[in-house]
Formats: structure tokens, C-alpha cells, sequence
């Protein structure tokens, strides 16, 4: 898991974080809820992909 | 380091006896000496070699004595040593998480594998220790069924007949006694103590705690009380004179109290033994206390260096694994010293037996 | 030395991060910690590829044999994962969760101890 991809992360979730605060304050809540919504889904995928790779690699390091 | 003591003054406390005159009597004909020779277990021939009961140089026979355990020495350690290196990898292994207080209300996991993987590698360690206890007590009492009639027929035919009859048969039988209370009571207790020491630290419940401590006790109470009872006969029975030999009763008192778990307690009660059985003159009672170094020589060896690298080793785990792996290491230790406690016992008593009855064979 | 300092900087930033993000969507701050967590975790595994080859050493030359160290292996990985997702659902305000959590890796634990288990009982069998 690279330090860059954490950046990549810290910049979809502070895209969403505005994007949230706008929407909200202009009154649209559900096109708000809909932006989080799809922010979570994007890094859940890459996140969950790294943590696989992160635990085969501890399990092939460890010999488990 | 109480054990280098014990060690180095047996063989010393053995030469203040043999000072004086060897004196040879007439005892030779009444004397089955092939007899004797052949009850000692097979390595302690081979340290005895034709070393018989009526020689007066005993130093051949001590010098091999010595040389055999600086030779098996080394083989003992390294043996020991791998058992160690082991514990100490799972010590090691549980010291990646003892420091991270990762269980603050709940149950520590990484301690119970730790514990049952430390308990997996010593417990056949354990048994063959407590077997090989049980058999160096076998093996004194062999000896001692061989040696003490004789012993007894000889201080007949010096002329003390009733007496004589009289001492081998007690002291016949606290031998006897010494082994059946080993078999029957002592050694299944320290199989309790193991497993009481496992639970206890693998779980971490106090009352099993209090189990333990309890075990133990009981086990330094029994060993006692037979040592008290022995003594008490002894001196009852006139064997002990009145005359105080202050540098012999010293030098036991010191030798013994170096035997771990029970050595405090029977010091004293050796030492008064001592201050009234003078020197031993007879070679039949030397030959006796030869051939019993030359029993226990080997396994008390073994036992010592296991007690003392499990404790060193309980001390390293203290600080990097916590607190109740290094109880588990500890608890094994204990076993082995109250199992280096018993054996002591019997050659003690061996040796009270033999100075009684050579008190009454030279008068 | 150097990765504990990178990995200390990262730490760091990401609470600074995950903090601004907050403001404005609690759910995405809690999923870039995270991410966080788990890319500090797989630098300091890297670290560790030249201390199993030591320990590997350590268990040839030992002679400890592989089915009693592997499982207290296996407890203090199940220790450190279970403690790190119980905490990330504290965080979110689930104690519920992160006791369930705490639940199934302590019994997780205990299952994967159980080899052990088979072997003391094996021993203590020929014992008696």
C-alpha cells in the first residue's frame, strides 16, 4: 500500500467533505447523501482490494 | 548459587569423614562383596569399577567419580539448553503483545497459547524428570537392601547382636517408607503441581493460585515431617553421642541447606546427627557413601542444571512476556527442585543409616 | 528507524486529514482512517520481512517444532487485528460492535489454540 494512495484517498474524502458541506447548505439533502454515498463506494473498493493484498502477504510472510 | 556448593562440599564433607585409620577387621569372610557390587545400578559401577567394600584406597574410586560428572556435564547443558532456547521462542513470540495492553477488561489469549505452547514443550521434560527421580530412589533403596544387612551381620559378629538387629531393621525401614510416601504421595502430587501451575497461569484465576501455593506446601510438610521422624529415632536411639564435632556438623549444615525447596528445614536436623557420629573408620562405611555419590552423582546433576537454566529462564521472561508466562517457567522449575529435594532425602538418610550402623560394628 | 518516523508523519497527517474531513462527512473521515491504518500496518509488515528470516533461523536451529509456535503466532495476529477493528467501531460510536468484535477474536483465539490443546491431551494420554 503505497503512501501515495492515501493521498489519493485524502483527496476523495475531502472533495466529498465540501461537497457535503455545499450541498447541505444550499439545501439539497439528498443530492448530498448521494455524493457521500458514492465517494464511500469508490475508496471502500480500492481499500478493501489493499487489504486483501495486505493480509495474503502477511499470511504468505508468516507461513499461517 | 547454592547448588556449586552443594556440589563441591559433598565430596569434601566425604573426605573430613575418611580421615583416621582404615581398620580392616575380621569382617571379611562375613562380607559378600560381589553381592554389594552388583545391586549398584550400571553407571555407578562403571564409576566404581573393582572398587570393593574391603579397600582401603578409596581415591581411585572418587577420582573416576569426578571425572564422570565433569564429562557428562557438558552433555547435560547442551541438552538442557535446547529445551530453553525453545521456551524462550514462544516467550518471545508473546512478548510482541504483552506490551500493548491490548486485553484491558477482557481474556488474554496470547498468554493461554503461550502458556499451553510452553506447557506442549516441557511436559515430557517434567515426566522424565519425575521418573528418573523415582528411579534414583529405587536405586538407593536396592542398594541399601544389598549393603545394610551385611552391615548388620557384620556388627553382629563384632558382638552388639540385639542392636544391631534392631537399627538395620528401622532404618530398613524408613527407607522403605521414604520410597513408598515418593511414589505413592510426592511424585503424583508434583504431577498435580504441573497442572495446577499450567491452569493457574494460562487462565490467570487466583484461587488456582492459591492451589499451587497449597500444593507446595504440602509436599515440603511431607518431606519434613520424614526427615524429623528419621532424626528423632536416630537420636532416640542412642546413636548420637554426646560429643559435638563443630566443624563436621558446620560443614553439613551448610551442604545441605543448599538443596533447594527443603534444604532450610533439614539442615538443622542433619547437623545434629552429625555432631554425634564422629568419623566413620570402617571401609565398608566408606565404600557406602562412595557408591551412593556414585548413584545419585549423575541424576542430581541433570536435575540441578534444569532447575537452575528454568529459573534463569523465568527471570529473562519476566520483563519482555509478562508476569504469568514467567510463573509457568518458574512453577517447572519448582518441580524439578522439590523432585532434586526428595532425592537429596534419600541419600541423606542412605548416609544416616550407614553411620549408624558403623557406629555400632567400631563401638 | 527511518520507517517509524515515516510511519509517525504519516500518522499524523492522516489524524489532521481525517479531522477536516469530518466536518463534513463523518462516514468518509472513519473509512480513511482506515485506509490510514491499514497502509502504516503494511509498511511496518514490510520492515518485518528480515526479522522472520531471523526467527525462521531461531525455530530451524531450536528445533521448535512448527504446530506449537504457529498457533500463539496466530493468537497475537488475531490479538492486534481484533483490538484495531474494535476500536475503528468505538470510533464510530458502535460499542455493541466492537464488543461483538472483541467476542470473536477472543473465541477465534481459542479455536486456533485448540491444536495445542490436542497435543497436551496427547501427551498427558501416553502419561498415563
Amino acid at each position: 500500500m503505497d503512501v501515495d494512495l492515501i493521498f489519493k484517498i485524502a483527496a476523495v474524502g475531502i472533495l466529498v467533505a465540501v461537497l457535503n458541506i455545499l450541498l447541505s447548505r444550499s439545501g439539497r439533502d439528498e443530492q448530498a447523501l448521494m455524493v457521500t454515498l458514492a465517494g464511500l463506494v469508490c475508496v471502500l473498493v480500492i481499500v478493501v482490494q489493499e487489504i486483501s493484498e495486505l493480509f495474503a502477504l502477511i499470511k504468505n510472510l508468516f507461513g499461517l | 548459587m547454592r547448588w556449586i556448593r552443594f556440589f563441591a562440599l559433598l565430596p569434601v564433607l566425604f573426605c573430613f569423614f575418611c580421615t583416621g585409620a582404615f581398620a580392616v577387621s575380621s569382617l571379611e569372610d562375613e562380607i559378600d562383596t560381589k553381592g554389594i557390587l552388583d545391586s549398584v545400578p550400571s553407571e555407578a559401577q562403571e564409576v566404581l569399577q573393582d572398587y570393593s567394600p574391603l579397600d582401603t584406597e578409596s581415591d581411585g574410586a572418587i577420582g573416576r567419580l569426578l571425572d564422570y560428572i565433569k564429562g557428562k556435564a557438558g552433555e547435560v547443558f547442551a541438552q538442557t539448553i535446547g529445551s530453553v532456547v525453545k521456551i524462550l521462542a514462544v516467550v518471545l513470540v508473546c512478548s510482541l503483545v504483552s506490551g500493548m495492553n491490548l486485553f484491558k477488561g477482557g481474556f488474554d489469549y496470547v498468554n493461554l497459547a503461550g502458556c499451553l505452547a510452553i506447557a506442549a514443550l516441557a511436559i515430557s521434560d517434567v515426566n522424565s524428570v519425575i521418573r528418573m527421580g523415582a528411579k534414583t530412589l529405587e536405586d538407593i533403596s536396592v542398594f541399601s537392601k544389598a549393603l545394610l544387612p551385611t552391615l548388620a551381620t557384620a556388627a553382629t559378629a563384632a558382638g552388639a547382636t540385639t542392636s544391631a538387629g534392631i537399627k538395620y531393621a528401622a532404618t530398613s525401614m524408613f527407607m522403605d517408607v521414604l520410597i513408598s510416601a515418593a511414589t505413592s504421595v510426592v511424585f503424583p502430587l508434583m504431577y498435580a503441581y504441573t497442572a495446577c501451575v499450567l491452569a493457574s497461569c494460562a487462565i490467570g484465576d487466583k484461587r488456582l493460585d492459591a492451589a499451587v501455593k497449597l500444593i507446595k506446601k504440602v509436599t515440603v510438610i511431607i518431606i519434613t515431617a520424614l526427615v524429623s521422624v528419621f532424626t528423632f529415632y536416630l537420636s532416640a536411639s542412642g546413636v548420637v553421642a554426646a560429643s559435638t564435632d563443630a566443624a563436621a556438623s558446620k560443614l553439613v549444615k551448610t551442604a545441605v541447606s543448599a538443596l533447594p525447596v527443603v534444604g532450610r528445614t533439614i539442615s538443622d536436623a542433619a547437623s545434629t546427627i552429625v555432631s554425634g557420629a564422629g568419623i566413620i573408620r570402617s571401609s565398608i562405611g566408606v565404600f557406602g557413601l562412595v557408591a551412593i555419590l556414585a548413584i545419585c552423582a549423575l541424576p542430581i546433576l541433570r536435575l540441578a542444571v534444569k532447575y537452575l537454566l528454568f529459573k534463569a529462564t523465568a527471570s529473562i521472561a519476566e520483563p519482555i512476556a509478562g508476569e504469568r508466562v514467567s510463573k509457568l517457567i518458574d512453577g517447572i522449575s519448582s518441580v524439578y527442585g522439590m523432585v532434586v529435594g526428595m532425592v537429596g532425602v534419600g541419600a541423606v538418610f542412605m548416609f544416616f543409616s550407614i553411620i549408624s550402623l558403623i557406629k555400632v560394628v567400631s563401638g | 528507524m527511518d520507517v517509524v518516523v515515516k510511519i509517525a508523519a504519516i500518522a499524523c497527517l492522516a489524524a489532521l486529514i481525517a479531522g477536516i474531513i469530518k466536518r463534513g462527512s463523518a462516514e468518509m473521515s472513519l473509512l480513511f482512517e482506515l485506509a490510514a491504518v491499514f497502509a502504516i500496518v503494511a509498511i511496518a509488515v514490510s520492515l518485518a520481512a528480515p526479522i522472520i528470516e531471523v526467527i525462521d533461523k531461531a525455530k530451524v536451529m531450536s528445533g521448535i517444532s512448527q504446530s506449537v509456535i504457529s498457533p500463539v503466532i496466530k493468537c497475537v495476529f488475531i490479538a492486534i487485528i481484533a483490538r484495531i477493528a474494535s476500536d475503528m467501531c468505538k470510533g464510530a460510536g458502535q460499542a455493541a460492535m466492537a464488543n461483538a468484535v472483541e467476542l470473536s477474536g477472543a473465541i477465534g483465539a481459542v479455536y486456533v489454540a485448540l491444536p495445542l490443546v490436542s497435543t497436551l491431551l496427547d501427551m498427558l494420554g501416553d502419561l498415563l
